[in-house]
């Protein structure tokens, strides 16, 4: 009996996992540039700032490598720390994100709330975007740093489009009171 | 159709000579043999999904312009196939103990993976940034949601067939919805959008900015590690 309920409640999970993911999409963006450029000022996001993210897919140097008879052994090392590198990024992403989300948490408790149909949207988002990045984790594991091709610069842009969650709870705060924002911010994040 | 998208043809034309027209004769003439009929019609129907399954991958990652294929997995998608199948083989082993039927069981277990699959097809379109045209969005949809459902549905039935009923109801209208979510993303031809090319090629400074700071840092670590 276990195992048949086990099923239909795999069924529908997966039910809502697939009109989740075909249905989903990001929160609005954010018309205050100065917003998100804040966000990115007081929040430390390691991952995002890390330039040659969508040189990690890419294979060229692989592939020439592997066109080498002599130079094949070179070329699996360089797969494996590329895959290394690619998962440590993929870590970094996710602190990332975790820290966006406190960030936004924050905020909403000093009165920069919105209704709940936006929360929910944004939690919906924050978690969507959390399963996505465990996923390309998993593909890396799985089939390598290069199975992907785009997915360094798409993970990035996803990630870089949940920092607009936070930003749009800092535009209805006054901008005059952001360097306090700030300061307690960067109180509370030690 | 037939040239655009060749396995979803095949699917929807085992399903309309295949499965409905011989349906509807054995009803009128041989009633007896019509259960019988109808499961061994639904087993080949259950095994073609995975051609309409295929027809979405190879849409969406094998068409995607550039110097060399998006077609990403190699053999590592050949590894997760089997996993896959080493997982489904895995539960069927589990449903075939519990269900009463073991039909429902290769149902269930074949529709999980078909599931997984399509989901997984969505995740990868997102994580690439590889945009689904409606035709293909559509056909991940409609295929996962009801593929999804008869996994549910085909569970709940086999509870000491208490949910019969409501499976004779839900299990057809999911299909009709598939396919109305179907005629709806096919009636127009709309591929994905195409990558463009320009964007995908990676300027050569910057890839030879990678490299020299890629072997600039192994050299560092190397020293680290052997000083």
């Amino acid at each position: 009996m276990m195992v048949v309920i086990t099923f239909a409640v795999l069924g529908l999970v997966l039910f809502c996992c697939i009109l989740f993911v075909g249905l989903w999409d990001f929160p609005g963006q954010v018309r205050e540039r100065p917003a998100v450029d804040a966000v990115k000022q007081m929040v430390k996001l390691q991952g995002l700032s890390f330039p040659g993210a969508p040189l990690l897919s890419d294979d060229s140097d692989y592939r020439l490598l592997l066109s080498q008879p002599a130079l094949r052994g070179t070329a699996k090392k360089l797969r494996q720390s590329r895959r290394e590198a690619s998962l440590a990024w993929i870590g970094m992403l996710r602190a990332d994100l975790k820290s966006l989300y406190r960030f936004r948490q924050f905020l909403v408790g000093r009165g920069a709330s919105a209704g709940l149909g936006e929360e929910l949207k944004i939690a919906g988002a924050f978690l969507l975007t959390f399963a996505l990045l465990e996923w390309g984790g998993l593909v890396i594991r799985v089939a390598g740093p290069f199975a992907l091709r785009g997915m360094g610069r798409r993970v990035r842009a996803i990630v870089e489009l949940m920092s607009y969650a936070p930003a749009l709870a800092l535009s209805r705060i006054p901008e005059t009171g952001w360097p306090e924002v700030r300061r307690n911010w960067a109180q509370n994040a030690v | 159709m037939r040239a655009r998208y060749p396995f979803l043809f095949t699917y929807l034309l085992y399903c309309f000579l295949g499965m409905e027209v011989t349906l509807f004769a054995i009803r009128h003439v041989a009633e007896n043999i019509y259960v019988r009929t109808y499961w061994d019609l639904e087993l080949v129907s259950l095994f073609l999904r995975f051609l309409v399954i295929w027809e979405i991958y190879r849409q969406t990652f094998g068409n995607t312009a550039g110097p060399r294929r998006t077609w990403p997995l190699g053999w590592g998608g050949v590894g997760l196939c089997l996993g896959l199948v080493a997982v489904c083989g895995f539960t069927w082993l589990l449903a075939y103990r519990s269900f009463h039927s073991i039909l429902l069981s290769l149902e269930c277990t074949v529709g999980i993976a078909q599931a997984v699959l399509v989901l997984g097809a969505l995740f990868g379109a997102k994580l690439s940034g590889i945009a689904m045209g409606r035709n293909m969005w559509g056909l991940a949809v409609g295929l996962g949601a009801y593929v999804s459902i008869g996994v549910l549905n085909y569970a709940l039935s086999d509870v000491n067939g208490f949910m019969m009923r409501l499976l004779r109801v839900v299990a057809p209208s999911s299909f009709v919805g598939m396919v109305l979510v179907w005629t709806w993303a096919l009636w127009n031809y709309v591929p994905n959008p195409q990558t463009d090319p320009a964007r995908q090629k990676l300027p050569s400074e910057a890839a030879a900015w990678w490299a020299r700071q890629w072997e600039r840092s192994r050299d560092e670590v190397r020293k680290v590690v052997n000083p």
